[in-house]
């Protein structure tokens, strides 16, 4: 059995320590792609420092400690998490910028900790990367810009499909009792249709003769209304298509309530 | 250093030089590779081949989109060009270096996870993902873990993985749907590289953990639902990583480090998933009764210090955390037992009451029960090779046993009415060890087949060639087959009643979030399936799964009345479609007695009946979809 130092070489791990608290504050408070950058960042010391302080490097194959470095950060966020809802904190960017920080701080300082000690042997049997031999490096490189390219073909086709899928044109009406006594209706249209469309609007409260309003809405737009109806009242919502249309295209009633 | 692995061996002869495996080292990788006959040049061609076959596969579904019916004729041929070149690649004496079969494996999980993601590439569709994506909203919203998800109601005492959700999207100032979608890949990834790392220490050969991951993702469900963004896609990886850092604590040194890695792995198992964590104890114990089960100088104590600590995290968690899951689980246990009961009284599979009828294709059922043979076939040889070692290496029992269930998982299919379900869930787990068991047998009889293929019997080395293309086919078809989505579900398009993710669309979106901004959270529904899918998740209501009484057109009888007030409906959401379409997936509602036997769609005047009732209001209308309010109508009484 050998004794090597480890690898680890401590201008790098002191780094990362001192780097981890200022990379926490900024996934806290930092601006997004800051934050964003910090709390990556926070998450590969913490997957690849904490990997190396649990369980070395002896003995392991690259994809395992490739696994141990991604599975640690997802265990840390989902365990540290629930930890922190049990002692009822508030779970926001803040607190699991601490989290990541606080445990990627403790593993780089776990690995500095052992820095001197005599470490388990490097495991001897590395993979060879593969590498195109005997000039059929064009090859390599045609065939996997080739599949690269329609690879990014596949994602675009059906990025471009599912954009465009066409659905059933729709408009949406309703109404509800509003008000702390309901004593007020508030009416919405919504149109999704394929083009700006007009509708007239013919609301009826009680007996009392619908007063009509006639809109033009574009795709996506509401159009909202709240008009007064006690709620001994029935109230008739009645959307028309066009101008001219007499037969509804969507309609919406409020029972009057308190009469049973 | 000592040699702690204990491979397990199959008495064979010895390889030939071109497919000698790894010395059996810590790692199982080899010194120095074997022969490296067309390595260099096999890989990229291999990616591009299989790239083409993804591109077909996308080409189907925007034909399934745009309604071209010729080109969906391409997700089949599709499916087989991604996967072939890699499962024979990773058959071949060829593959020589670890490093090849591992980017096999990478390569494999790119085309699959773009396979799945493909189906939807913008937006979350499946339910089950919609339901993780509304806990997760409302971890990020509410800043606690236990607000009431409606739609899933033991995900909140299983948090794990919204609480990872929530952390990622909130850090990275992701919308919920980019999260799921960049969480569930890392968490897939994490499942394959789980999986291999778990089998090159039982087995320590590289070549039998690379074809055993190629296997495995060939199971039902591995492309699809192991793939979504939902719970037990974080508590299966974890599980595998739970038996490899106990397997870790094999080696010399380092044992505390090994002990905490397999303590996280436990415990988020333990909060993520219910059956998961189930499995996970039921694993270990099998693991801790083969060591116990050992002759005393060889007698190992670890794994039942780990099952002890398993069972006890669980049970903790069960009794304290997660009360309702007994209650949540207890249903689908009692449904087995009816099955079990109808198969006593000669009642088999879709012919029980309530049970859905067989609607796959014949081909398809022929590439089901086909890849159930041949895997069944190299689970029983591979039983009688390994019997042998069971003395030697304590695992073998347990692995063996794991695999010889894929016989109680075929049966599952006829017993049970919803057999097909339950047997795609279960090989989740089950072909873990059943990919193990024949990627040792097949490498096995590789290895055989080189020792004797220079008998100069022409016809039988082409026979003998064709064998694993059309094994690989099979086994690829029987799983897409058997798994999710079912044939009618299997290219996106348009509005299906009563057809899952195929029934999501911006009516119903729009209809349920109506509901969450006019209503608020928690209202008490009644819907069909999709009703009951989209209000749930998108609307944030709180809907149940049997109002099928609602719809028989009789307005508010004594039994809807009754039905309203035990439940206390107070709104209903009717889907007008379903009078004009038979329901795709068998029943219209989550519940429905009648599921597989509609011949016709509803009567239209049976899903207007509410319109005909005293006191209620309908509040919503978008042409398809009509929402009512219950409250004090009659059938509120």
């Amino acid at each position: 059995m050998t004794v090597e130092l480890d690898p680890f070489a401590p201008g790098w791990l002191v780094t990362v320590a001192v780097a981890v608290p200022l990379l926490g504050v900024a996934d806290a408070v930092g601006p997004r792609p800051l934050a964003v950058l910090g709390f990556a960042a926070n998450l590969t010391v913490l997957g690849v420092a904490g990997g190396h302080m649990l369980l070395g490097r002896a003995g392991l194959s690259a994809v395992e400690r490739a696994t141990v470095a991604l599975a640690l950060p997802i265990a840390v966020l989902v365990l540290g998490t629930i930890a922190a809802a049990a002692f009822r904190l508030h779970l926001d960017r803040p607190l699991w910028a601490a989290l990541v920080a606080l445990v990627a701080e403790a593993a780089a300082v776990g690995v500095l900790s052992r820095r001197g000690q005599p470490s388990e042997p490097r495991n001897p049997r590395r993979w060879r990367p593969m590498r195109p031999q005997g000039g059929r490096g064009i090859l390599w490189g045609t065939s996997l810009t080739a599949a690269g390219a329609v690879l990014a073909a596949a994602v675009a086709l059906s990025v471009w499909t599912a954009g465009r899928q066409s659905y059933p044109v729709f408009s949406a009406l309703s109404a509800m009792r509003a008000g702390g006594a309901g004593r007020s209706v508030e009416i919405e249209l919504t149109s999704e249709e394929a083009a700006p469309a007009r509708f007239i609007v013919a609301v009826a409260v009680g007996s009392a003769r619908p007063d009509s309003i006639t809109l033009r809405l574009a795709p996506g737009v509401t159009w909202r209304k709240t008009v007064p109806a006690a709620t001994s009242a029935s109230v008739t919502v009645v959307a028309y298509r066009g101008t001219r249309s007499r037969a509804p295209y969507r309609e919406v009633h409020l029972a009057p309530r308190g009469t049973r | 250093m000592r040699q702690d692995i204990v491979p397990i061996r199959l008495p064979t002869a010895s390889p030939s030089w071109r497919n000698r495996p790894g010395t059996a080292g810590t790692t199982g990788l080899p010194g120095r590779a074997g022969g490296d006959v067309g390595g260099p040049v096999a890989f990229p061609l291999i990616a591009l081949l299989s790239s083409v076959g993804t591109l077909a596969v996308a080409t189907a579904y925007a034909a399934g989109r745009e309604g071209w019916p010729d080109l969906s004729a391409l997700y089949w041929p599709g499916q087989l060009l991604v996967y072939l070149p890699i499962a024979l690649r990773a058959y071949s004496p060829r593959l020589a270096r670890p490093a090849e079969g591992f980017a096999l494996l990478l390569l494999l999980f790119v085309q699959q996870t773009l396979l799945f993601r493909m189906y939807s590439p913008l937006a979350l569709k499946y339910p089950d993902e919609l339901q993780h994506w509304r806990g997760t909203v409302n971890v990020i919203q509410s800043g606690t873990l236990d607000r009431a998800n409606y739609s899933l109601p033991p995900a909140v005492h299983y948090p794990g993985l919204e609480a990872l959700g929530g952390a990622v999207s909130e850090s990275a100032g992701l919308s919920v749907t980019a999260t799921a979608f960049i969480v569930a890949a890392l968490l897939h990834l994490l499942l394959v590289c789980a999986l291999y790392a778990l089998c090159l220490r039982i087995r320590a050969d590289w070549r039998v953990a690379t074809l055993a991951c190629v296997i495995y993702a060939a199971n039902p469900h591995f492309m699809f639902f192991d793939a979504m963004y939902i719970y037990q896609s974080l508590a299966l990886p974890f599980l595998l990583l739970a038996v490899w850092a106990l397997r870790l604590l094999r080696l010399p040194g380092r044992a505390a480090g090994r002990w905490v890695m397999l303590l996280i792995a436990i415990g988020v198992v333990t909060v993520s998933h219910h059956i998961t964590s189930f499995v996970m104890v039921a694993l270990l114990g099998s693991l801790a009764a083969a060591g116990l089960g050992r002759s005393r100088p060889g007698r190992e104590l670890r794994p039942v210090a780990a099952w002890l600590v398993a069972t006890a995290a669980v049970l903790v968690w069960v009794l304290l955390v997660a009360r309702d899951v007994v209650g949540y689980l207890a249903p689908v246990v009692a449904h087995l037992g009816d099955s079990a009961t109808g198969l006593l009284h000669g009642q088999l599979g879709a012919t029980a009451p309530g049970g859905a009828p067989l609607v796959e294709p014949l081909d398809e059922r022929l590439a089901t029960i086909g890849a159930l043979g041949i895997l069944a076939f190299l689970v029983a040889r591979g039983s009688r090779d390994l019997w042998p070692e069971r003395h030697a290496e304590p695992w073998t029992l347990p692995l063996l046993g794991g695999a010889l269930l894929i016989f109680v998982a075929g049966g599952l299919r006829f017993v049970a009415s919803d057999g097909a379900e339950l047997s795609g869930r279960a090989s989740t787990f089950i072909y873990i060890p059943v990919a193990l068991v024949a990627a040792i047998v097949l490498h096995d009889i590789r290895r055989r087949g080189l020792d004797h293929h220079d008998t100069g019997r022409r016809g039988l080395a082409l026979l003998g060639g064709a064998a694993p293309v059309v094994a690989a086919a099979v086994i690829l078809m029987g799983g897409v087959a058997s798994g999710w989505p079912p044939a009618w579900d299997r290219l996106p398009g348009p509005y299906l009643a009563a057809g899952f993710e195929r029934s999501v669309d911006p009516q119903g979106i729009a209809a349920a979030k109506w509901a969450l901004s006019a209503l608020g959270p928690g209202q008490r529904w009644a819907g069909d399936l999709t009703a009951y899918t989209l209000l749930a998740t998108i609307g944030d209501q709180n809907t149940v799964r049997d109002g099928g009484v609602l719809f028989d057109g009789r307005g508010a009888d004594a039994a809807a009345s009754s039905f309203v007030k035990r439940e206390d409906i107070q709104f209903l959401a009717v889907e007008l479609r379903d009078s004009v379409q038979l329901p795709a997936s068998g029943g219209y509602f989550p519940v429905d007695p009648n599921a597989g036997r509609y011949s016709s769609p509803l009567p239209r005047t049976d899903l207007a009946a509410p319109d005909r009732v005293a006191g209620v209001s309908l509040i919503y209308d978008s042409g398809d979809i009509n929402l009512y309010d219950l409250r004090g109508s009659a059938y509120d009484g």
